[in-house]
Parts: C-alpha cells; structure tokens; sequence
C-alpha cells in the first residue's frame, strides 16, 4: 500500500511539469492568441476587449492559476474554430480512440504471447525462424499500407467486414466491433512483432536461470515450467514496452483513424493543428499527456505485482 | 547390499559449434566414462578441480542434461532410457541441491509456493497435509512458520540454502544430490549448512551424493569419496583409506595442497605443473600423464581402467603397484 501512495504522490510534481508545458503552449504562438483569433483587421477595441475577455491582460501566474482552476473544474475553453467546450470535443473522440488502442493491444498481445513463448522455447528451429521472420515482415511493412491491404482484402475480395465507419457502441453494439476489428488487425500486427521479438529475448535470458533448473528436478513438465517459472520473471520488458505502445497509440493512432475514417483523439489533434484551434490543441495535448502518466502510473503498480522484489525497494536485480 | 544408484560408463559430450551453419566442429567431453556406485545411507563425495565434470555428472545422472552414453541404473531402472513423464515421476525420488542458492530460487515466488509446488506436482496429500509437511520441513532445517510467506530476497545466503535443502526434502526423495551446497557461503555459515546436511541425513536416512571441490568439507560429511580428473574417475575409496593412503598420483597430490593447521607439521608438497588439459582435446593414454611426474610410455599410449586394489579402493592407474609399494 504504502508503494502504491508513494508513487501516485510522484505524478503530483509531473503532473504540474505537464500543465506549465500545455499552458505555455498558447503563449509560445507567434504575436497573440487575440490576434490570432480575430484575424488582422479586428479593431483595437475589440482586440482589447479580448484580451480581457480572455484574462491576458493579468499578469501570467495569475493567468497559470485561472487556467488551472478552470482546467481542473473540467473547463478546457471554447474551440476557436467550433464554437463548442474543447471537453466536448474531447469527450466526442476519445471513446473511439481508446476502444482502438485496447483492441489493437489485445489483437497484439494474442498473436505475440504463443509466439513469443513458441520461438524462445523452439530456439533456432524452424518455428523460432519463421516467426522471427514474419516478425521483421510485421515490423517493416508500413501501417498504411497493411491497412489498405487488409481493407481490400476482408471488403473489397470478401464481404465480411465495413471497410470504413464508426457507430459508437452503446447505439449498436455488433456494428461498432465489425467496424473496429480492421483497424485493430492493421496497426495491431506491427505492434506484435515488436512484443514478440521482446518476448522472445527476455524468456531466453530467464530460460538458462538455475530457478527453471530447479522447477525441472522438482518434476514440473515444460508447459508448467514456462508458464510457472519462466514467464512472469520474463514480464518486466514486456510490460514496460507495452506501456509505451499503449500511451504511444492513444495518441497517435492518426493514420488508422484516417484510412477507416474513425472520428478519434488522433485526428482531432491533427485537424485542430491545421485549422490553427490552438484552445482545442492545447486541451488536446493536456489529455493526451494525461493519459500518458495514467498509463505509466498503471505500468508501475503493474511490475510491483510481478516482481514482488520492487514493492520492497530492493528493486529487480 | 544392494546399491541404490549405480552408474556405468556415463558420458555427456557437448557438441562444439562452429561458423555460420554451426557445424559442430568437436565435442567437450566433459564426462567421458564414469563408473559409481551408491549405497543407501552412504554419502558419496565427489571431488576435483573446477571444470573436470563433477556438476555435469550430477546434472546428467538427473538428467537435467541429457547423458550422450552410459548407463544410470536408480533402484535397478535405467533413467537414461526412461520417457519424459516417466522421469518426471522418479524425480520425486532424487533431489537436488544447488550450488548457488541466490539463482535457484525463483524470485517471484514465496517460499510457500516454492515448497508447495513440489508436493502439488506430485499429487502428494491434501490441502491441509501439504501445509503440514512444509511448515514442519521448514522447522526442520531451521527456520520458522513465519518465514514461509516471504520471498527469497528476504533471506541471507545461509538461509536461502535452508530452504533449497527443505524444497530438496519435502519430497522425502531416496536420493539426495548436493551440488556445491556451501561454496558459494560464507565459512562460518558452511559449517552450519554441513552439520544440517548430516544430521538430516541421519534422521531421514538419507543417501547423500555430495560434489565438492573442498576436500576438507568433504573429508567431514562423506563415507567415500571419488577423485575425478578430465570427466572420468581415477579413484574411489571409502574416506580413511583415500586420506591415509591415497594411490592415484593425482589424488596424492591434491591431498598435499589441503592446508593444515599445524605450520610444523611434515608435509611433502606435491606442485602439479601444468593446467588441466581442455576436455575437448584430452591427452592420449592416461589423461593425467602430462602432469604427472611418474608417468611412463605406457601411460601417454593405454587408458587405464578402474581396478579394485583391495579395501574397496578402486584407481585407474597403471603404476599403482609401483608407487604403492614405495609408500611402505
């Protein structure tokens, strides 16, 4: 309990390091936000008025603290280009992205974990070199490519699933995982190769350890060996690099949400940049940034569960 | 008396591999050839230097590697011919202590799973029976209840081989195979792991297959003990004959470099030249003629074998009658 207080009382000082970036961010723009806004022939007047409006006359620690105040009542600003609270906007995108990014971790993860487990127990047979060969194919094909691949070849060939839509799943629940399985075969089968690769050379560093010598002269078959003995002390590079791919995909799903035209927090981020909606950007990058640590916060009580060793400090040596 | 394990001609290669298509090139013998016999209730010490197969040949007996040849006869059962799950049920008979008691522990896991998992695998007792033989085997060998919900890094080295001692135990195996048990502690904690091993033994009536490069800790637990040299064995006798009246020149000579407490007592100090030659190009004829200072044509051309010389002592060397008769 006492690890777990810790380290949420340590995303306190990153969480303020986050909220002074995101809140720099609008006055980093070039001129001013009220410039900005009001284009170039606004009158002197209204560009005052504005200013006010928006509190940039204060000076900028009061500005910080209005802004965090707000922020944390849930008020993000009004989008500068749709007239609606950035929440909103948020709220709209993110259902989608995150129901992506859990699939694609999931189609992931079941294609890695056997195959991964296979190739580092098959060491140097052929199932360890065709799958480290399909793994190297997974990781350089293109996203996008793999993409309109799967897309021509499960709508345009076969019929059997919608090459492109959202329906959100409370109003129809089968229409909305037909239209998700796409997606999350296209970007989830990169993402694999990289666990597997990463599974396969951290069970092969716990494989040769005396504890799995032991586990067999106490009569454990392999299967119990591996999945006993081997396999959890085999996590940590795993988890750690899931971590990532997780906090990397909620952000950065862009290209999938574009060809399956998904309306996500991926491409909000990037629409809101091209129309220059620097409130919607900024709230934007402050979620997104939150999930981040959420995401690592859940990666570290995560290894405090497999290596017993890290709750008592004495960390995984 | 029936033996309990008896090993005939043991042999575990490991292939050399080489270049792009890891052709094998050679192989490592690192047991080439061994011959021992065990009898219940005996301790049985093996010793030699570093790297002349002593751990192989407990791993291979084990068969936690795979022996290459030979026999390994367990209560009249070959195990090198047994199936997988058949050797997996004899391991409930033969145990193994590990050298290194910080790596062979898995560090996940309490020392309750650790225990348990032995009895659970096979199918040993009930619930409530299983925790009622970990918690007494757990007092046996020194420690308490308490310690059984902690997990290894909680412990010192001392301790942390009580529990590979009590994991080797809870089985109740007939044949115990210590590998190294106190060279990676301490000395003072060496003695309390080596008085533990003896009186289990004496309580459980335990067999003891005892590796060791320490010829005193060897000399203090076993009954008899075998000098191996370059993956075979040169001598077998039982403890008081092999110190009072070593026969194979090698054996000698290890014995003189044992360190005695007495500075004025009268040693002949026997300095071997040379290093171990590589067990995967071993010397023609005896492998030890290179560094032996008796050795003839003879020995550098016909492998001696293992004679029983009376007493029980059996050496593989073709001078013994010479140099034994020139110690009396």
């Amino acid at each position: 309990m006492l690890f777990v207080v810790k380290r949420l009382l340590l995303t306190i000082p990153i969480l303020f390091l986050v909220s002074i970036m995101t809140f720099s961010l609008i006055h980093m723009i070039p001129g001013d936000p009220a410039r900005v806004i009001l284009g170039q022939e606004a009158t002197p007047e209204a560009y005052q008025a504005l200013r006010t409006e928006l509190g940039l006359d204060q000076p900028i620690v009061q500005q910080y603290f209005n802004w965090v105040g707000k922020v944390l009542r849930g008020d993000l600003g009004m989008s500068i280009t749709d007239h609606v609270p950035v929440s909103d906007l948020i709220l709209q995108r993110l259902p989608a992205t995150i129901e992506l990014t859990i699939g694609t971790f999931i189609f992931a993860l079941i294609i890695a974990i056997p195959t991964g487990i296979l190739a580092a127990v098959r060491r140097n047979t052929w199932i360890d070199y065709t799958s480290s060969f399909l793994a190297l194919g997974g990781m350089s094909i293109p996203n996008f490519w793999l993409a309109m691949m799967v897309i021509i070849y499960f709508t345009v060939e076969h019929t059997w699933f919608p090459s492109s839509g959202y329906v959100p799943f409370f109003e129809d629940p089968k229409a909305n995982l037909m239209a998700m399985v796409l997606p999350c075969i296209a970007t989830g089968l990169r993402e694999s190769a990289v666990l597997m690769r990463m599974l396969r050379s951290s069970l092969l560093e716990v494989v040769n350890m005396d504890f799995v010598r032991t586990a067999k002269a106490k009569g454990l078959n392999e299967v119990k060996t591996i999945l006993g003995h081997v396999l959890r002390n085999a996590l940590i590079p795993v988890v750690t690099t899931s971590g990532l791919m997780v906090a990397g995909l909620l952000g950065g799903l862009v290209i999938t949400e574009s060809i399956f035209s998904i309306p996500g927090f991926g491409r909000l981020i990037v629409e809101s940049v091209f129309k220059r909606d620097y409130v919607t950007v900024q709230g934007a990058i402050l979620v997104s940034a939150l999930l981040v640590v959420v995401v690592n916060l859940l990666v570290d009580l995560l290894y405090a569960v497999i290596d017993p060793r890290i709750k008592s400090g004495k960390g995984a040596d | 008396m029936e033996p309990l394990l008896e090993v005939k001609g043991l042999q575990k290669h490991f292939p050399i591999h080489s270049g792009a298509f890891r052709k094998v090139v050679g192989h490592v013998r690192a047991v080439d050839g061994i011959d021992l016999t065990v009898y219940p209730g005996e301790t049985l010490g093996i010793v030699g230097e570093s790297g002349c197969g002593k751990s192989t040949t407990g791993r291979t007996i084990l068969r936690l590697l795979e022996p290459t040849g030979g026999e390994v006869l367990f209560n009249g059962q070959d195990l090198a011919k047994l199936k997988k799950e058949e050797m997996r049920q004899v391991r409930k008979d033969i145990q193994m202590v590990f050298q290194d008691p910080y790596a062979s522990l898995n560090p996940r896991k309490t020392i309750k799973q650790i225990l348990l998992e032995s009895l659970e695998v096979h199918n040993i007792g009930t619930k409530q029976e299983r925790m009622q033989i970990i918690e007494e085997i757990i007092q046996v060998v020194g420690l308490q209840k308490e310690h059984l919900n902690r997990h290894p890094h909680n412990f010192s080295g001392g301790q942390r081989q009580r529990i590979g001692i009590a994991r080797a135990l809870v089985l109740k195996p007939k044949l115990i195979i210590a590998d190294e048990p106190v060279s990676a502690l301490d000395v003072s904690i060496q003695s309390q792991i080596l008085n533990l091993l003896k009186d289990l033994k004496r309580d459980f009536n335990l067999t003891l297959i005892f590796i060791s490069h320490d010829l005193s800790v060897v000399k203090h637990i076993c009954d008899r003990v075998a000098v191996m040299y370059l993956g075979r064995v040169v001598e077998i006798a039982d403890k008081r004959t092999l110190f009072e009246n070593p026969s194979h020149p090698y054996t000698k000579a290890l014995l003189s470099a044992v360190p005695q407490a007495n500075p004025k007592a009268k040693r002949e100090r026997i300095i071997l030249t040379g290093d171990l030659p590589s067990p995967a190009n071993p010397p023609s004829g005896c492998t030890f003629h290179p560094r032996c200072q008796h050795a003839t044509e003879e020995c550098k051309k016909v492998a001696p074998q293992l004679q029983d010389i009376g007493g029980g002592q059996l050496v593989s060397c073709h001078l013994y009658k010479e140099l034994f008769s020139s110690q009396h």
